[in-house]
């Protein structure tokens, strides 16, 4: 046996406190009286009395010192530890994606592989050191013990998701897992549908895996796009997809809405495995489009599917300049951007600004805000001196979103700065005298830099210069599109700050400088702030075939398979490893029990 | 169960606070004979002892912020590491050594895949296993493995020894989740080499026409300056050859050349430099069948010379009349671009430009507009449509001119002038305005009126406007003027032309006003003499009755303007603007060197200093948001352009004739100019209504083609396919599925490096809606794609984390402030701890009865 706090054995020195309080005699109050007479035979234990006597071994010190001998034994964290390590390992990779919701299998496929995989803990003996990876969006560990106990809390906690799961990491974790021990053979077993991409790379275990589900019969949303044309016109349009996966040819009903309320219906025959595109015209203004098939099959969760329309002038944008012209015209030109123009002598803060614009100008602090620098001033901590000549680009960063798409060949860039580049942001426009244009990200925020001033150039005259403006501005801002897959993680609008809540009003954690939320469940996501109405802010669909498909599939593995049955894989055998604290504080509990009954009985003190 | 930040592991053992109830019971009872005070403090205590064992037995957990802290260090093994990875290891394994007691740490190789070297521990010694270098790098998996290898909660980081160019999936898409995650990333970046050379990228105009001059750039890394050499290849042929001046770094260069043959050039590139050799880059053009032009003329012939040099320039032409221009856009499709040659806008009806406007705004052709004696002011843009197509104001600008204006009015006073409409007559108005056109000439110029029936008198000499007591005696005389009479124009228009031809006025001008017919009159001849004698002519036609095919011819021939109106109330006016545009100063002349003041494509070749001179130019004004190219050297635009919707409009504002040209009509690099300046015009030939995007990365490709029809919509549920044609020639049909409104997407696996040809169609029910060429490129070894790592990817990675750039491995565990992930912290150990502390206090209280607590600490 071990301790795993060793340090609190010090709880130990109540005892001395305890036989010290033993130890004291309760001084007698004084009363005078006339004589002592009567009280002769006394007077030997008066005057032999001390302020301290031996203590009494009474069962209630002995109760008490035994209860602070098991309450400080309990806070040590003893742990029994056997010396031979386990003989085995089991690894249970549970698929947590959105086929396993389909009730093909009562009550679902996730509960089926839940089940089966608590089975297998519960039948690991002493010696299996077992396992539990969850296959989700994201793959965590979710536990590695000796304790079956632990294992099966860990498979009950697994929380179903509507996004696909990244088995590949899933599966190499389950094998670094396996690997740490190299010299125990390890067994990997995976319950799953085999809706994931494989194939699945090798790993240092043996394979077993466990199919789930056993029904096809499913129909689904698999894509929807929602899009103003570009001629202007206000009313959007929207495409859908919908996939019948059954064998045999169905026929459904597609209701859409604008903003929830129903605006047109279709109904749509399927053929067996096939496909079929319908379009939509949302009424003008809509701001969230959504379809859903009428009725019911064995995965509801694709049965609907959202997407969000921003409106036009939905983010405002704050332009801090002297001479605002040349920028106003070319942010002015991008739809869903609202232009504010403050002085830089009466710039304070962004306030709701998504996205903040210096031109010219930079404050002492940088605002929370996305920014985009244009011109920094010289002799701030960007741009350290004004280079005399006008530069050019000879060197353009192709893979920068920025510059994509941008023909900058017959630029002359006129008062260039000599950048001062910052740790966290990288050059994506070089002159010949240093960087022209810069890109980065630092404390949740987005930063481009155009080391130059445009109206000294030739660049407004372009149409390189809206695209560049654009460009940058998209990408600064990087706000969700108007749909995504469950699972991805979504950057939140910059300048945003209030509640984001999911579906069915669960609020979502979100790191608080990076402004990312991880989106596993499908629905829409809203941004709730105090004394504003709620803003739906993007929707997450399913809009995966692979996982719609729930028609089980055998998975590709590049190595061996063998099935997996019960019975168990070790041996019975007494708990190891595992920390009995609770144990030893029931027993204190008793202990206060019976030493209080004891008290309350004899009336000793 | 879970609530909130709390959350019980056991919390059926919350059933065991019933104890309290006996407990408190016994105790009131053996503590009766007890003080209140003394029996509710022991009873308190004693409660809260039994309560806090209870709880803690229900196993609390709260969630904090995590102490732990774990590393995973994430060591890119792929080939373009391959002079990294045993530094990166002996890196790693100095770091760990310095490894705290509270750390923990593992260690993942990654190249096509993550591989566990070291799993989560506390082992210090690191011994990396010698792996192959990966042809492939996909640094999302390792980041992907490294978060899920690490715990839920306390300090967790990763650190990427990398130069960060991956070619399978992206780390963007993980970036934000590790953040989201709490997670941190450290970089540790490898040092360049000290040997080597890279073309990191070959770019080339995807889509131009035949004989469309363009460069090809080649952007070349190079870890040491020095000679090298460039050799490009055009479909496996040499196209040049040259010798260049590598630097330490990067550096780009543009290489001249010619588009020829139509189709799909695939463009190759090697470098050398001393002994050593880059790998040969792809890149691509297509190549469209040669510009076609449409030149528009007033008068025959005038475009003839434009013509010639636009075809020797290798583009084809079509010279029509400008009043054959079509009313709408349709016919004008199979042109790139229109020049007008000294057209006068008003030789368009309203119709016809906007049809020229659609043309270039929105099926993105060009337009080129071409100085002369008819054109910009003089030619009315500045109050027409196609004024506003133009880069430059052709207003007619307010300034001094040197020498006197002659100016004729000839106006018809015949009966029918009498003619009240809307409460006035145009004898009222021809009045109105001849009174207005006095009024706008100076004291020097010379003015004449005729006024005119079937006979005509002088209502003025030929006088100088101050003479004669003035303008008050001359606007008397316009006064008196009654309509009456039949109709001749010939012999009054003679006389004012004759009258006006022996003045000494260094501008003459005539300007006819009438309504009527009268055809007969040898009009040839009077306009040669005018043109002889530098006399211009105007004519303006009032009501339907009016001799229009005449006024017309006179003003198209006799070098001024025509005008035609039904409103009355509009004689004024038009007479006035006339007079304006014929006073004002609408061209300058003399020996003009146009001077340099903005980049251009246009120039591409050029020297500007070298450009020769010009005779006249039409006076405009600079358009503040157009380029202005070359100007006057009192500044004003001779050439300019800018982009006008989808297209483009290039103004010219010298002419062709030899008075306007002056040394450019003998210029040997005319027609290259020409040449040049229309294909500008004409842009990119891309196909309106369709765009084509080309993603690759290794050997995946996605092809997005996003396809509107005429009038802006998108085109849906289409049958979209594209074939792929490799270097090879292979050729393969891949369908593009639709994914939103106008957008269809494919995604496949090229199977040949190099640069590929695609061609996409876009068709609804059988009809082809929409095509158009495009091109990507794959190659053959994406490792090699730069010396240097790739700081935008990796610094993005460290700043989106909060993470750090660090070199030195000591730095590694050094202690910073890093967010921790939340845990739940177990809560027994408090709970139970408290329990045993109150429990000794429980005991003194039920022992040490009597005593204040101040005696108690004397006798303790």
């Amino acid at each position: 046996m071990s301790v795993l706090a060793p340090a609190l054995l010090g709880f130990l020195g109540l005892i001395p406190v305890i036989i010290l309080i033993y130890l004291i005699r309760a001084q007698r109050r004084r009363e005078p009286v006339s004589s002592v007479l009567l009280w002769r035979n006394l007077v030997q234990d008066l005057e032999m009395r001390t302020r301290f006597r031996r203590p009494p071994i009474t069962l209630l010190l002995l109760l008490q010192l035994l209860a602070v001998v098991i309450g400080t034994l309990a806070l040590a964290r003893p742990f029994w530890e056997t010396t031979a390590p386990p003989a085995r390992q089991l690894v249970l990779v549970v698929d947590a994606s959105a086929s396993m919701n389909a009730t093909d299998v009562q009550p679902n496929r996730l509960a089926e592989a839940k089940a089966r995989a608590r089975e297998a803990a519960a039948s690991a003996g002493a010696d299996t050191a077992i396992a539990v990876v969850r296959a989700g969006p994201r793959a965590t560990l979710e536990v590695a013990t000796r304790d079956s106990g632990a294992a099966i809390a860990a498979i009950d906690a697994i929380q179903p998701s509507d996004g696909a799961a990244d088995m590949r990491t899933a599966w190499l974790l389950a094998g670094s897992v396996a690997a740490a021990r190299p010299e125990i053979p390890a067994t990997v077993v995976l319950f799953s549908d085999g809706s994931f991409l494989g194939p699945l790379p090798s790993i240092p275990a043996s394979l077993a895996i466990v199919p789930i589900g056993n029904g096809s019969d499913n129909q689904a949303i698999v894509q929807v796009g929602v899009r103003r044309p570009p001629a202007g016109s206000a009313r959007p349009d929207a495409f859908v997809r919908v996939a019948n996966y059954a064998s045999e040819p169905v026929e459904r009903r597609v209701r859409a809405f604008g903003d929830g309320l129903s605006f047109d219906e279709q109904t749509v025959r399927l053929g067996a495995r096939a496909t079929t595109d319908l379009v939509f015209e949302p009424p003008v203004g809509t701001r969230v489009f959504a379809v859903q098939l009428v009725g019911g099959d064995v995965l509801r969760a694709d049965d609907r599917a959202e997407a969000v329309l921003p409106q036009s002038g939905e983010r405002e944008v704050l332009l801090v300049s002297t001479a605002p012209e040349v920028m106003r015209r070319a942010l002015r030109a991008i739809p869903q951007l609202t232009v504010r123009e403050v002085a830089p002598d009466l710039y304070r803060d962004s306030g709701s600004a998504a996205l903040v614009v210096f031109d010219g100008y930079l404050p002492p602090a940088l605002p929370p805000a996305p920014l985009l620098i244009v011109n920094p001033p010289v002799g701030s901590w960007i741009a350290s001196a004004r280079i005399g000549r006008p530069g050019y680009a000879i060197g353009i960063d192709p893979e920068s979103a920025v510059v994509a798409g941008v023909d900058l060949a017959a630029v002359e860039f006129g008062r260039v700065a000599q950048l001062v580049v910052p740790s966290w942001a990288a050059p994506v426009v070089t002159g010949p005298d240093g960087p022209l244009i810069l890109e980065g990200e630092r404390d949740g925020r987005r930063v481009v830099v155009l080391g130059f001033e445009p109206a000294a150039s030739n660049l407004p005259k372009m149409v390189a210069f809206p695209a560049l403006i654009a460009n940058a501005v998209d990408w600064v801002l990087a706000g969700p599109d108007g749909a995504a897959p469950a699972g991805t993680t979504i950057r939140l609008p910059g300048g945003v700050r209030g509640d984001l809540v999911g579906p069915e009003g669960r609020r979502v954690e979100s790191a608080a400088l990076a402004l990312t939320a991880d989106t596993d469940i499908a629905g829409l996501y809203q941004l709730r702030r105090l004394g504003a109405d709620p803003l739906t802010l993007f929707a997450i669909n399913v809009a995966d075939e692979r996982e719609s498909d729930v028609a089980p599939r055998q998975p590709a593995v590049g190595q061996p398979i063998r099935p997996f049955s019960l019975p168990a894989l070790g041996v019975e055998g007494e708990p190891v490893g595992i920390e009995f604290w609770p144990y030893l504080a029931g027993g204190l509990l008793l202990l206060l029990v019976v030493e209080w009954l004891v008290y309350t009985r004899r009336g000793s003190t | 169960m879970t609530v909130g930040p709390l959350q019980l592991g056991a919390p059926w053992a919350l059933a065991l606070l019933l104890l309290l109830v006996p407990i408190v019971l016994l105790g009131r009872r053996r503590l009766a004979f007890s003080s209140a005070g003394r029996r509710r403090f022991v009873l308190a205590v004693r409660s809260l002892v039994v309560a806090l064992v209870v709880v803690a037995l229900a196993d609390p957990r709260w969630l904090a912020p995590g102490r732990e802290k774990a590393t995973i260090f994430l060591i890119d093994s792929s080939a373009s590491t391959a002079g990294f990875q045993a530094a990166a290891s002996a890196w790693v394994r100095q770091a760990l050594e310095r490894m705290g007691p509270d750390d923990r740490a593992g260690v993942v190789a990654f190249g096509r895949e993550p591989v566990v070297l070291q799993p989560l521990g506390r082992t210090r010694d690191f011994r990396a296993a010698a792996l192959p270098p990966d042809d492939r790098t996909d640094l999302a998996a390792a980041l992907r493995l490294g978060q899920a290898m690490l715990p839920a909660g306390g300090v967790r980081r990763l650190v990427v020894l990398s130069d960060g160019w991956e070619n399978l999936d992206s780390a963007e898409r993980v970036m934000d989740g590790l953040a989201a995650a709490g997670i941190v990333v450290d970089v540790v970046k490898p040092t360049l080499p000290s040997a080597g050379l890279v073309i990191r990228q070959v770019d080339a105009p995807p889509l131009l026409r035949e004989g469309d001059p363009f460069d090809v750039y080649v952007q070349i890394e190079s870890a040491t300056a020095g000679d090298g050499r460039l050799t490009v290849l055009l479909d496996g042929q040499p196209a040049a050859d040259q010798a260049i001046r590598l630097r330490a770094g990067a550096t780009q260069y543009a290489v001249p050349l010619i588009a020829q043959g139509a189709g799909f050039r695939r463009v190759e590139v090697r470098v050398a430099q001393g002994t050593t050799q880059a790998l040969a880059a792809a890149g691509f053009y297509a190549v469209k069948p040669r510009g076609n032009v449409l030149l528009y003329e007033d008068r025959p012939g005038e475009a003839a010379r434009l013509n010639a040099m636009l075809q020797e320039a290798g583009l084809r032409t079509e010279v029509r009349a400008s009043p054959t221009a079509p009313p709408n856009v349709a016919p004008l499709r199979q042109f790139d671009a229109i020049a007008l040659v000294n057209v006068a806008a008003t030789s368009f009806t309203l119709d016809q430009q906007r049809a020229i406007q659609a043309f270039v705004r929105d099926l993105g052709k060009g337009l080129v507009l071409i100085g002369g004696p008819n054109s910009f002011a003089l030619g009315d843009y500045g109050s027409q449509l196609l004024g506003e197509l133009l880069p430059v104001h052709a207003d007619i600008p307010p300034k001094p001119e040197e020498g006197t204006f002659g100016l004729v009015l000839v106006i018809d006073k015949s009966g029918s002038m009498d003619l009240r409409t809307d409460g006035v007559s145009k004898m009222q108005m021809a009045k109105e305005a001849a009174m207005l056109a006095v009024d706008m000439l100076r004291d020097d110029d010379i003015i004449a009126i005729v006024v005119f029936d079937s006979n005509h008198r002088w209502l003025v000499q030929p006088q100088k406007v101050a003479d004669n007591r003035g303008v008050p005696a001359i606007q008397a005389r316009i006064t008196g003027v009654q309509a009456d009479g039949g109709t001749e124009i010939f012999p009054a228009l003679e006389r004012g032309v004759q009258g006006i031809r022996d003045t000494d006025a260094r501008y003459k001008h005539v300007l006819l006003l009438s309504d009527g017919q009268s055809p007969s009159g040898d009009y040839d001849r009077l306009l040669r003499e005018a043109r002889a004698a530098n006399i211009t002519l105007s004519a303006v036609a009032v009501g339907a009755d009016a001799d229009t095919a005449l006024m017309s011819r006179l003003g198209r021939e006799g070098g001024g303007r025509y005008y035609f109106t039904e409103r009355v109330r509009d004689i004024p006016r038009i007479v006035a603007k006339e007079t304006s545009i014929a006073i004002g100063a609408t061209t300058a002349q003399g020996r003009i060197q146009p001077q340099y003041v903005a980049p251009s494509p246009v120039l591409r070749s050029f020297i500007p200093a070298e450009l020769p001179t010009l005779a006249t130019y039409a006076v405009t004004t600079p358009r503040e948001a157009a380029e202005t190219i070359l100007v006057s050297p009192s500044g004003d635009p001779l050439l300019a352009h800018w982009q006008y919707g989808n297209g483009r409009t290039v103004a010219w504002t010298s002419g062709l004739q030899d008075d306007w040209a002056g040394e450019f009509a003998s210029w040997s690099g005319r027609s290259q100019f020409w040449g040049q300046l229309v294909r500008y015009a004409m842009g990119v030939p891309a196909e309106p209504g369709i765009g084509i995007r080309a993603e690759t990365q290794a050997m995946q490709v996605t092809l997005t083609a996003d396809v509107v029809t005429d009038d802006g919509r998108y085109i849906d549920l289409a049958d979209a396919e594209a074939t792929v044609i490799a270097p090879s020639g292979a050729a393969r049909a891949y369908p593009l599925r639709q994914e939103a409104p106008g957008r269809y997407r494919v995604q496949f696996s090229a199977e040949e490096a190099g640069a590929h040809e695609v061609r996409v169609r876009i068709a609804r029910a059988g009809q082809v809606e929409r095509s158009e060429i495009a091109g990507f490129v794959t190659v053959a070894d994406p490792e090699a794609r730069s010396l240097a790592p790739n700081d935008r990817l990796l610094n993005r990675l460290a700043g989106v984390t909060g993470g750090r750039q660090i070199a030195d491995p000591a730095a590694a565990f050094a202690d910073t402030t890093r967010p921790a992930g939340l845990a739940w912290l177990p809560l027994w150990p408090w709970l139970l701890g408290g329990a045993l502390v109150l429990f000794v206090l429980d005991i003194a209280a039920r022992r040490l009865r009597g005593i204040g607590l101040a005696r108690f600490r004397r006798l303790t």
